[in-house]
């Protein structure tokens, strides 16, 4: 059966979180990790009582050369730590193995290694998890599974990023228009209507899918899955909370969003 | 000294050669399967062994992209893909997926890797991973700027390659599936719909920023031609051009501009003037505005665009050489041309030949009152000798 991991909005929001009966938590570092709503230092470690949950750190930047350094940093302090680390720079796997700590790796290229063979390549390097691609199919990632040695991560519910832009788009579209960003929220909509978030932060640009993935009427189907994630960056606290006790007991719920679930992508188009 | 290496793009086996005869060192492109360039033409293994052996006999060097993300579905074939690319040859594969690089290993296919730009590779530890598995060269992400790439190499030691013109990516390269969102087509197997380049409206707080100009992820075209000699500098081994998709007449034009531009520095007789007659080269095959992007500095909005994107196809260029029989050029046109104009004609190893169009004549010596279609034989009197593979194309001077 799979355990059931969460990310979360505020500090208040982990606390809460941390009574309900999940299994692990994703805390996402400041100035090493990208796509989410909450950072935190990693003395946060030492602050809060996780309740033996299991904990995810996220470092899953593109690292520039000036950002080695307070990787290197933090990954030292992680190292005796029990936690996890998501990633996606080889950076932190080569800084990783000089601090033999490789095992306390989760490949997560959200893009990425979408294959048994690619995961058996990281596999091979020593290390142990991985974050898989929502890009894929529900039978792709069966298939990743049950073909592989490594501890299998997949988000079931939340805001999936789409597009990761190191430019300020939002900056700097306002200012060529004469126009300064405040407000919280923005979002892009083209023609077709559709609404996308997008989120602009110190390391750049990121745009989300225009629904909230929900695979709540497929967690049977992935039970061999050793992780199923839920991200709550982009939805409110009281709805994440909601969606998180539905996920524990396994509601049916209508109108879900599967993003590519059950559906192939094509690629040739003649 | 080894020379810095100029790295053409090549769809096909046509542009291929024209590169290559434009003063490229190198050319890339990808194979039927596992290119990120699905909807191109592409070279098949026949075509591939041809492409191996013509460069080769010049002393140049053939690269192929095997840079899609795999899918499980994607793999079968692969292997005897690979074994087949050895035979042909080619002197480096440029991958995205780190699974070719185990296939490779696996049954010691005797070909060197490069990884691709695709990978985003934007740091030394990183440069040094890839190093350590005994990849060759790192084609580095777009997003770097002159000191960060230097930092790279003389922490690394490692080949690289950069892009210095064409089209960009929006976002980092392999970080961008809109394409999968907005249209199922998959941008990480070569399905890209370009979805950065639509016009959107920016909703801030709910509410609609009503604008005539419209929010839109566009960057402009790389160009990077007034930094080779600061390229050179820091040690970059390779200068990319992008642009598989591309026409034979912008190959030729962009590739035999920067040759121009490498040589002028390496025989220390580049000057101001010189720089700012290649830069106009360069604009009169180009369709968008390019700067150098991240080399030089963060980009703003300058380095976006907004407005004025109509991409034209460029019109100037009327045809390519076939014969010159020492008296008549033969010719097979392009675009519409008539006797009275002003012409150019460029040569690969030659100053460009300016003219007023004499005289036309069809294959059987007929007089024309102009050349009206695409892909005729067209023949008019020159005394001045050209080649075979010079461009003719309307003269701004």
């Amino acid at each position: 059966m799979s355990k059931l991991i969460v990310s979360a909005n505020s500090k208040n929001h982990l606390i809460d979180l941390l009574k309900k009966n999940i299994d692990g938590i994703i805390l996402s570092i400041d100035k090493l990790s990208v796509n989410d709503s909450f950072y935190v230092d990693i003395s946060i470690l030492d602050e809060i009582d996780f309740k033996e949950k299991e904990i995810f750190v996220s470092l899953n930047k593109l690292m520039h050369n000036n950002d080695l350094e307070h990787l290197r940093i933090v990954m030292n302090k992680l190292k005796s730590k029990d936690v996890k680390i998501l990633f996606y720079d080889m950076a932190v796997f080569n800084i990783a193995k000089e601090l033999d700590m490789v095992d306390k790796l989760v490949i997560y290229q959200d893009h990425l290694n979408a294959s048994i063979l690619s995961n058996k390549f990281y596999n091979d390097l020593g290390i142990r998890g991985s974050y898989i691609t929502s890009d894929i199919t529900g039978d792709e990632l069966l298939d990743i599974k049950k073909n592989s040695n490594m501890s299998i991560m997949f988000m079931v519910y939340g805001y999936i990023p789409i597009f990761y832009s190191r430019r300020y788009l939002i900056s700097n579209y306002l200012k060529y228009i004469g126009d300064k960003k405040k407000g919280n929220e923005y979002s892009i909509v083209s023609d077709t209507g559709i609404e996308y978030p997008i989120d602009e932060e110190e390391y750049g640009t990121t745009i989300y899918t225009s629904k909230e993935v929900n695979l709540i009427n497929y967690l049977d189907k992935i039970n061999d899955i050793d992780y199923i994630v839920m991200r709550s960056n982009k939805i409110n606290d009281d709805k994440f909370n909601l969606m998180v006790d539905k996920f524990i007991n396994k509601d049916k719920m209508d109108n879900c969003y599967l993003g590519f679930f059950n559906t192939k992508t094509i690629y040739k188009v003649k | 000294m080894n020379r810095i290496e100029l790295l053409a793009p090549a769809g096909n086996l046509e542009r291929l050669k024209i590169a290559l005869l434009y003063g490229a060192d190198a050319v890339y492109f990808g194979g039927r399967n596992y290119s990120l360039r699905a909807n191109a033409k592409n070279l098949d293994i026949d075509e591939i062994k041809e492409a191996c052996e013509y460069a080769h006999k010049l002393g140049k060097k053939v690269y192929v992209t095997v840079n899609i993300v795999f899918h499980n579905e994607d793999i079968v074939g692969l292997k005897e893909y690979l074994l087949e690319l050895e035979k042909c040859g080619v002197d480096a594969i440029i991958v995205s997926d780190p699974l070719v690089i185990s296939i490779v290993h696996e049954n010691k296919i005797n070909i060197p890797i490069h990884i691709s730009t695709q990978y985003s590779t934007v740091n030394y530890e990183t440069v040094k991973f890839w190093k350590n598995l005994g990849v060759e060269r790192v084609v580095l992400g777009r997003e770097l700027s002159h000191d960060e790439i230097k930092e790279i190499i003389d922490k690394t030691g490692m080949d690289t390659e950069i892009f210095v013109h064409g089209a960009m990516c929006a976002s980092y390269s392999g970080r961008c599936v809109l394409s999968n969102y907005f249209t199922n087509r998959d941008a990480n197997r070569g399905g890209c719909a370009q979805i950065c380049r639509w016009d959107f409206d920016l909703i801030r707080d709910n509410e609609k920023i009503d604008n005539p100009v419209k929010f839109t992820m566009c960057s402009k075209d790389l160009c990077m031609l007034e930094y080779i000699p600061d390229i050179i500098d820091i040690g970059v081994k390779s200068l990319k051009v992008e642009g598989r998709m591309r026409s034979i007449y912008y190959i030729a034009m962009v590739i035999n501009t920067y040759r121009r531009a490498i040589d002028e520095y390496y025989n220390n007789t580049m000057t101001d003037e010189k720089l700012k007659k290649y830069k106009r080269e360069l604009d009169k095959v180009a369709n968008r505005d390019s700067t150098p992007q991240f080399f030089n500095k963060f980009p703003t909005e300058s380095e976006q665009y907004f407005l004025g994107r109509n991409e034209v196809s460029n019109q100037d260029f009327l045809g390519m050489v076939e014969d010159y029989d020492g008296e008549y050029v033969t010719v097979i046109s392009k675009n519409y041309f008539k006797p009275g104009d002003k012409v150019e004609i460029v040569s690969p190893n030659r100053d460009s030949i300016l003219f007023t169009m004499p005289s036309l004549y069809d294959s059987d010596n007929n007089i024309l009152d102009a050349s009206r279609h695409p892909e005729n034989i067209v023949k008019f009197r020159l005394d001045k000798k050209v080649e075979k593979y010079d461009m003719l194309r309307l003269s701004n001077l």
